[in-house]
């Protein structure tokens, strides 16, 4: 059981860090980012490529994929979102649509199909206290974390932190305070590539990498940002938690193979009975 | 004659559709109060929202201390001295009150140890807001409310205020209050620009009277001689009282 609740706040962790990114964008951006998974599949491979084919250490080409995966996402706003800014939620999302496929595509035709990993020893996992942990599952849990720490710390405590929650808040009086909404969403977007590239990262050492490893996180990413109340980055990371468990567990129950129906079902609940979500507010005017 | 801090030109602006705000020209010189009144609907929030850039003009002239501003946004307006409290919206509702205050400042003042001195100068103004800091603003009553937004458009130090409708919906207790505020405010050497649908207390503050109607301005005076005036007195007057009785 332990071990269960283990695995499951490791996968948690892996949900969580795009989850904050979806929320982030949305509350800026007003849309639901659906190409966030294959944002997470070219960070991945960014990182792959400098990692595998350059021979740099994998911690440093992660590094180098956030900046790389910033600069794509910056150059995609400025074709794609910034001509239909102010235009409702839906023509961004399937605009969205639109990005996911267009990335996966690049990927496929810049990295081939294969199932690819990177270069890094796999050791024996660790046995404390009759759980088994491995060295992947250690670093997931402090990367994750970490991450998640200078998000916070960003958004309470910096002046640009504090214009992002004031766009998404109220973008008109955060204009009429001097705020330049292009700054705002361009950091936004460096950071939404920072935490969907080092998860498309920590993904690839857990797992595989190909380019469907994205796709795969879309449903339970939207899952624990509709769970946690869409546009509140900490409520993400709680829905994303509770995703990674719920799945864990349905393992018991289920077999794997519907592991991915646990998404579906919870945001089909949600929807139903908390549509704001566990920490959302319910929409009031005024 | 000394050229006015604010002159507006032929002004068209509106949302989409039509002109909402048509072809609008007024002045108001520097520190005083003027007001602006006309029925609901007359267009005197979206004219106010084309001053302070949050709604681009379809044509004409607005010159700030003979600057021609009319092409800037919302932002570079706020940085060359213009403050605005909208009618509604008019705080980060998700936001604490010190961080409403301090983001009022810093993307506009930009000298960071100016930052106290302007808090402590709001807080004189505003007593109540005084060590609420880390309350939400969204949890303040509307007339608390209404002091914040005030308040931090008070933070930078603007030369120009406007104020679309800061009495409105205020229990009869901060109505007085506010312009009391306003006064204050004004004596302290803001010049301000208000919109104001409780005429008679507003025009016992302010110099100037603009009046607005479908759109277009219908006359500028002095605030004694509107007060006077037998035919802007029944037809505005009269159409006030009608739409309180309405409202109630
Ligand atoms: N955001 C908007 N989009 C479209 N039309 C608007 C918007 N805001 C106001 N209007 C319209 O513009 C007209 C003038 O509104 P407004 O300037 O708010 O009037 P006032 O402040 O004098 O009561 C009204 O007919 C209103 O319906
Ligand atoms: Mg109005």
């Amino acid at each position: 059981m332990l071990q269960i609740l283990l695995n499951g706040i490791v996968s948690g962790l892996l949900v969580a860090l795009p989850a904050v990114a979806l929320s982030l964008t949305y509350g800026v951006l007003k849309f639901p980012n659906f190409a966030i998974g294959s944002m997470i599949t070219f960070g991945a491979y960014i990182a792959l490529f400098f990692n595998v084919d350059i021979g740099v250490p994998l911690f440093a080409a992660a590094g180098l994929a956030a900046v790389g995966l910033a600069a794509v996402a910056l150059l995609i706003d400025r074709l794609v979102y910034r001509p239909l800014r102010g235009a409702d939620h839906v023509t961004l999302l399937v605009a969205s649509i639109g990005v996911y496929f267009v990335l996966e595509n690049v990927v496929r035709f810049l990295f081939g199909s294969d199932i690819r990993g990177y270069d890094v020893t796999v050791a024996r996992p660790h046995r404390w206290m009759g759980l088994r942990v491995n060295n992947e599952q250690i670093l997931i849990f402090v990367v994750a974390l970490l991450a998640m720490v200078i998000v916070w710390f960003i958004l309470m405590r910096t002046p640009f932190g504090r214009a992002m929650r004031a766009v998404s808040d109220n973008p008109d009086l955060a204009d009429v305070r001097g705020i330049s909404r292009n700054k705002v969403i361009a950091l936004v977007w460096v950071i939404s590539a920072a935490l969907s590239s080092t998860a498309g990262v920590l993904i690839g050492m857990d797992g595989i990498i190909d380019p469907l490893m994205g796709w795969n996180y879309v449903l339970p990413l939207f899952a624990a940002v509709i769970l946690g109340g869409i546009g509140n980055p900490l409520g993400a990371v709680l829905g994303a938690l509770i995703i990674g468990i719920v799945e864990e567990m349905s393992t018991l129950v289920l077999p794997t193979t519907y592991r991915q129906a646990v998404s579906f079902v919870i945001i089909a609940l949600v929807l139903l009975l908390r549509p704001h979500g566990l920490l959302g507010k319910p929409r009031i005017s005024r | 004659m000394t050229q006015p801090l604010l002159k507006v030109e032929e002004l068209c602006a509106g949302y989409g559709g039509g002109d909402i705000v048509k072809s609008a020209g007024f002045t108001v010189s520097e520190n005083g109060i003027s007001t602006i009144v006309g029925p609901n609907g007359a267009g005197k929030s979206t004219l106010i929202k084309a001053l302070v850039g949050l709604l681009i003009p379809r044509s004409g002239s607005i010159q700030l201390a003979g600057k021609d501003v009319v092409r800037m946004n919302a932002p570079a307006k706020a940085r060359v001295g213009l403050g605005y409290v909208p009618q509604e919206h008019n705080v980060f509702r998700n936001l604490s009150i010190g961080e409403n205050m301090m983001l009022a400042y810093e993307f506009i003042a930009r000298d960071r140890a100016g930052f106290a001195a302007a808090r402590d100068r709001v807080f004189d103004i505003f007593p109540d807001l005084v060590g609420r800091e880390s309350d939400l603003a969204g949890n303040l009553s509307g007339g608390q409310r209404q002091m914040l937004a005030f308040g931090c458009a008070l933070m930078p130090d603007p030369t120009l205020l406007l104020l679309d409708e800061p009495s409105a919906g205020l229990s009869p207790k901060y109505v007085e209050g506010m312009f009391a505020a306003v006064k204050a405010v004004n004596d302290a050497g803001v010049t301000i620009l208000m919109i104001e649908q409780n005429v008679r207390e507003a025009m016992a503050i302010s110099e100037t009277a603009i009046v607005l109607a479908a759109g277009e301005i219908r006359a500028q005076m002095p605030a004694r001689e509107f007060m006077n005036h037998p035919d802007i007195h029944a037809l505005y007057m009269g159409a006030a009282s009608t739409r309180q009785q309405g409202g109630a």
